[in-house]
């Protein structure tokens, strides 16, 4: 028997009982409901969901639809900017899922959802029909809302805040840019994908920089008063980096007015910026074909049912990862991963004609702060259903005096299983 | 007689089945109740203790492999980091988040399996 049949084999064996055999899956393994469940992008959520629907049921037909051949991670993409990584150790492959799950990948782009005949229509007009649709488009960017910097302008001033050809250009910029030179960062407004991200890059840009150009300088403009692990953050500047890094909350400068791209200019209510390095984090919103497909409301995120991450407007769409509005969960591949997998369980017992599993999901989210220094934020959360939300069971981060070696260690085998829990290899 | 020893095959087969239909929906019951269903919330832990299908250990890792652990002994790991009474680093803040009966399930079922 080849393995993938011996442990469809072992999960059949496990599909009562689920108690007495111990098999994590048992209670989920569903064989009396099939159907056709198409998977809308192929980020850590989508990865994670077509994985665990096919987990759970071997007989769905799961389909994978993204544009690109493999994925790249943004998880450690700070850490390609700061030259501790190769960008080629981000890219993350289906090629498991295909084989090992019969997922079937499609390459290519969604062009529009037809909501009432179900279908998945791409941009060669192809159609992909669906009795259930997830929907994991990550995240777009509000290209209106600072004056100066839109996608044209994000060409020669980066956001970076999508692993790839933008993650190389700060990169490179970075590594031209002279000794006592300015690196500013822009730190948007709540919520964004991945609160402590503008953090762990200004740490690990500041890790290069004392060690290649010592007399520079990171200043981390912020649309916010406080921000994800500050403490632990600012504990580790000081003692790594003295006064290297310096944070600038939106009460001392204000709202950020405009951005003059080819001038390299910042200006704010009171002040004004010309750094030599300028990285712009835009605020934020759901995925372009989440909010053209009518599944965003007037925040721009989807709202969802946090049992289900079905979408109030259409039962047979669930949107799970950053483009969903899961609050208090923050917008991280961790909760993207956690959500998927009760949104998996959702979409299986609803084909068996079942009522949904009551879910109890987790964040968990490392950040580097040097090579092998790390912090982190943790949080589980429960369903109440006297309000009908997700409420925070515990939370908790790093504390300043925490141990950073030990969580170093943990963090680099993290990235290492969480690669195996999402990708199945 | 051999009518007699397949009706007492029959009572005691329908005895053990009634039995652990019993146990079953015992175990069963939560989920369908207030409290979370304690099989999906340990799919959760798996976003870091990973597990590979068909292997026993999962990937190899500087994180605890739980297969290796009786599921006793990973409970009373999570009621300690939990109560404070083992430092750690994020186990601590995680189990805090966790209830006795949750504890004692989601260890059964990530633990050695029997």
């Amino acid at each position: 028997m080849n393995p993938r049949r011996r442990f469809l084999h072992l999960l059949a064996g496990c599909g009562f009982g689920w108690g007495l055999c111990g098999c994590t899956f048992g209670r989920f393994v569903r064989r009396n409901g099939s159907g056709r469940v198409v998977v809308v992008g192929g980020g850590y959520g989508g990865a994670t969901a077509a994985r665990y629907l096919k987990l759970m049921n071997p007989d769905l037909t799961v389909t994978l639809i993204e544009p690109r051949d493999s994925y790249l991670s943004c998880p450690g993409s700070n850490e390609t900017v700061a030259g501790l990584k190769d960008m080629s150790t981000l890219v993350r492959s289906y090629d498991s899922l295909r084989r090992e799950l019969d997922i079937k990948t499609v390459n290519a782009q969604v062009a529009r959802l037809d909501r009432s005949r179900r279908r998945a229509v791409l941009t060669d007009g192809a159609e992909v029909p669906y009795d259930r649709l997830v929907l994991s488009p990550g995240i777009d960017f509000r290209w209106d809302a600072i004056e100066g910097y839109d996608e044209a302008a994000s060409r020669t001033v980066p956001h970076a805040w999508r692993a790839g050809p933008q993650t190389a250009l700060l990169t490179r910029q970075i590594r031209t840019m002279s000794d006592g030179g300015v690196v500013l960062i822009t730190a948007p407004p709540n919520p964004y994908r991945c609160p402590p991200g503008p953090y762990e890059r200004a740490s690990l840009i500041a890790c290069y920089l004392k060690k290649h150009k010592p007399r520079s300088k990171i200043l981390i403009l912020d649309a916010k008063t406080r921000f994800s692990k500050q403490p632990a953050f600012e504990q580790a500047w000081r003692e790594l980096y003295g006064d290297m890094v310096e944070w600038i909350s939106s009460e001392k400068q204000g709202r950020l007015e405009r951005i003059d791209a080819v001038a390299r200019t910042v200006e704010t209510e009171f002040d004004a910026f010309r750094p030599d390095v300028l990285n712009v984090i835009p605020p934020q919103k759901a995925g372009a074909l989440a909010e053209t497909s009518g599944l965003t409301d007037a925040s721009g995120w989807c709202p969802i049912d946090p049992v289900t991450f079905a979408s109030p407007y259409d039962s047979a769409i669930h949107i799970i990862g950053d483009a969903c509005r899961a609050a208090p969960m923050p917008k991280s591949a961790f909760s993207a991963n956690s959500q998927a997998k009760v949104c998996a369980a959702a979409v299986v017992a609803s084909l068996a004609g079942e009522p949904p599993p009551q879910p109890l999901l987790i964040n968990h989210c490392y950040s580097f702060v040097a090579p092998d220094e790390a912090i982190s934020i943790t949080g589980v959360y429960g369903y109440s259903r006297n309000d009908g939300q997700l409420e925070t069971r515990s939370a908790g981060e790093t504390s300043p005096h925490g141990d950073r070696l030990r969580e170093a260690i943990y963090a680099r085998a993290w990235q290492r299983n969480f690669r195996t829990d999402v990708f199945g290899y | 007689m051999s009518h007699q020893l397949n009706t007492r095959c029959t009572f005691r087969w329908f005895t053990r089945t009634a039995q652990a239909a019993t146990i079953a929906f015992t175990l069963r019951l939560p989920a369908y109740a207030e409290t979370p269903d304690v099989a999906l919330s340990s799919l959760g832990c798996r976003g870091c203790h990973a597990e590979k299908e068909g292997q026993e250990n999962g990937q190899l890792s500087d994180l605890a492999s739980l297969r290796r652990f009786a599921p006793g002994e990973i409970a009373s790991r999570l009621r300690d980091y939990r109560d404070g009474k083992r430092s750690g680093t994020v186990m601590n803040r995680i189990a805090a988040g966790l209830k006795d009966g949750e504890i004692e399930e989601i260890a059964g079922l990530l633990g050695k399996r029997p």
